[in-house]
């Protein structure tokens, strides 16, 4: 057997017994508070940064967050685990920031966030921070005129760096489907930023 | 372009005290007796109230003398989906209210109307803001060849199967936003629950059920009949435009807007 084989077989094995623990915890949870803290607190800075890319609101992210770990909370007795977790929690956020997105009429005070924003674990001064959140924001307005649709998969796909396969778990379609909307999205998305000035590769 | 999203710079936030906070409110909440969904046997057995009201509610384009509204409810219909936990059966129904000179020519119109929806022969001339979805002015084309205008309050679509398995989906995942309560005719003391969806087409379907399950439900029942009876409601629209029937909006100590549904006219302050 090759290096490269074993290897894959290490880590879809390992994956396995990941998915069985957290399996084992997500069946406690449903009658165990301390057992759903557990998976709290292993999914919590995920979800709260993903609706926080995806609004740009700090306070706006913290509330979808909320709702989504209470959703999940009163749905756990019907989670049957046909897709992970993890997945599932993105999906009752996208579902969060999809139901938010249209009422949101304040645009977030960026200024006023930038506190408690950090783009890497090394601090860096004020002003970097501000032109990186800037920068950022400019790329999020032209998410944000796309369809919901491709703004989902595109934030999931390259935001948070999620696996092909782990996006059409979240957004309940086939793989080839998320394919060919990540396409026709980055197309739209390209033409958008190339009518803004942007530059990028 | 797939380089440039894969290297952009990330924000991330500082998590602050909402973590902690966020926890202990779910642990008291996990707690609590009940906290949890009912069974699926029970959910299977609640009343599934209706879906899909589609309804025309602005006035058909045309000389407007003699005219009077007419409500007209279409046939109902059982659409079933295919839910978390089991087939779920939705009960769904299209009424409107039209200016018409009487009863039967309204049921023409309806007719009409309704068969064009259904061979497609309609076309999306604007969408016009409001509370609790907004509505959508469609142009017509009858089966006369006459062209008329109606404001509908969903997108018409060709199978509602497909709008309500996503409905279905986001209420499995405890999703949903609660913007109206609605009384039962000839029964006072039930309660149904207005939920407001927003699908992936960025069609807003608000549908009714019989039984609350987002949590909280109930305090905004009380409170929503607690305004009605100190007459702190305002009148969004009533008989004659919906029959017998009366919309109030409340504003909640919360901030957030309520709808209550109802067929006794509000108490005067």
């Amino acid at each position: 057997m090759s290096q490269e084989a074993i290897s894959r077989k290490g880590a879809s094995a390992s994956a396995e017994a990941c998915n069985a623990a957290e399996g084992e915890l997500i069946e406690r949870a449903k009658h165990d508070p301390q057992a759903f803290g557990l998976l709290y607190e292993a999914h919590y800075a995920r979800i709260l940064n993903y609706v926080y890319r995806r609004t740009l609101d700090v306070s706006v992210a913290e509330e979808l967050t909320s709702n989504t770990f209470f959703n999940a909370l009163r749905a756990l007795p019907k989670y049957r685990h046909r897709v992970p977790f993890r997945a599932w929690l993105y999906r009752i956020a996208t579902n969060e920031v999809r139901m938010r997105w249209r009422r949101l009429k304040r645009r977030p005070a960026l200024e006023a966030q930038l506190e408690r924003i950090h783009f890497s674990d090394a601090a860096e001064p004020p002003d970097v921070v501000r032109e990186k959140l800037q920068s950022y924001a400019r790329l999020h307005e032209c998410l944000a005129r796309l369809p919901e649709k491709y703004q989902a998969v595109i934030a999931l796909r390259y935001l948070e760096e999620l696996p092909i396969a782990e996006v059409a778990q979240v957004m309940d379609k086939r793989e080839g489907t998320v394919k060919s909307l990540i396409h026709r999205g980055l197309k739209r998305l390209r033409a958008l930023m190339g009518d803004d000035g942007a530059t990028f590769l | 372009m797939e380089d440039f999203l894969t290297g952009v710079p990330k924000p991330e936030v500082s998590e602050g005290g909402h973590r902690a906070e966020l926890k202990a409110r779910l642990l008291q909440e996990a707690a609590r007796p009940n906290a949890a969904s009912p069974s699926p046997a029970r959910w299977r057995r609640r009343l599934v109230w209706a879906a899909l009201l589609a309804v025309v509610v602005t006035g058909i384009a045309g000389a407007a003398t003699a005219l009077r509204s007419f409500v007209v409810r279409g046939e109902s219909k059982n659409v079933t989906v295919e839910g978390r936990d089991g087939p779920v059966t939705w009960g769904i129904s299209s009424s409107g209210s039209y200016p018409a000179t009487s009863q039967e020519e309204a049921n023409a119109l309806h007719d009409a109307i309704e068969k064009a929806i259904a061979d497609g022969k309609y076309e999306l001339v604007k969408t016009v803001p409001d509370d609790p979805q907004p509505v959508y002015i469609y142009k017509i084309t009858l089966p006369d060849g006459s062209t008329t205008q109606i404001g509908c309050e969903h997108l018409p679509r060709r199978d509602p199967a497909e709008a309500l398995r996503e409905v279905q989906n986001q209420i499995d995942q405890g999703s949903g936003e609660l913007v109206g309560i609605n009384e039962v005719k000839g029964f006072p003391e039930q309660t149904c629950y207005s939920y407001r969806y927003i699908l992936s087409d960025g069609g807003v379907e608000v549908v009714g059920r019989g039984a609350p399950y987002l949590g909280g439900e109930e305090a905004v029942r009380d409170e929503v009949k607690r305004l009605f009876a100190e007459g702190k409601g305002e009148l969004k629209w009533g008989p004659p435009n919906f029959a017998d029937m009366y919309c109030y909006r409340f504003t909640l100590t919360n901030g957030k807007r309520m709808l209550y549904f109802t067929y006794s006219p509000q108490p005067e302050k």
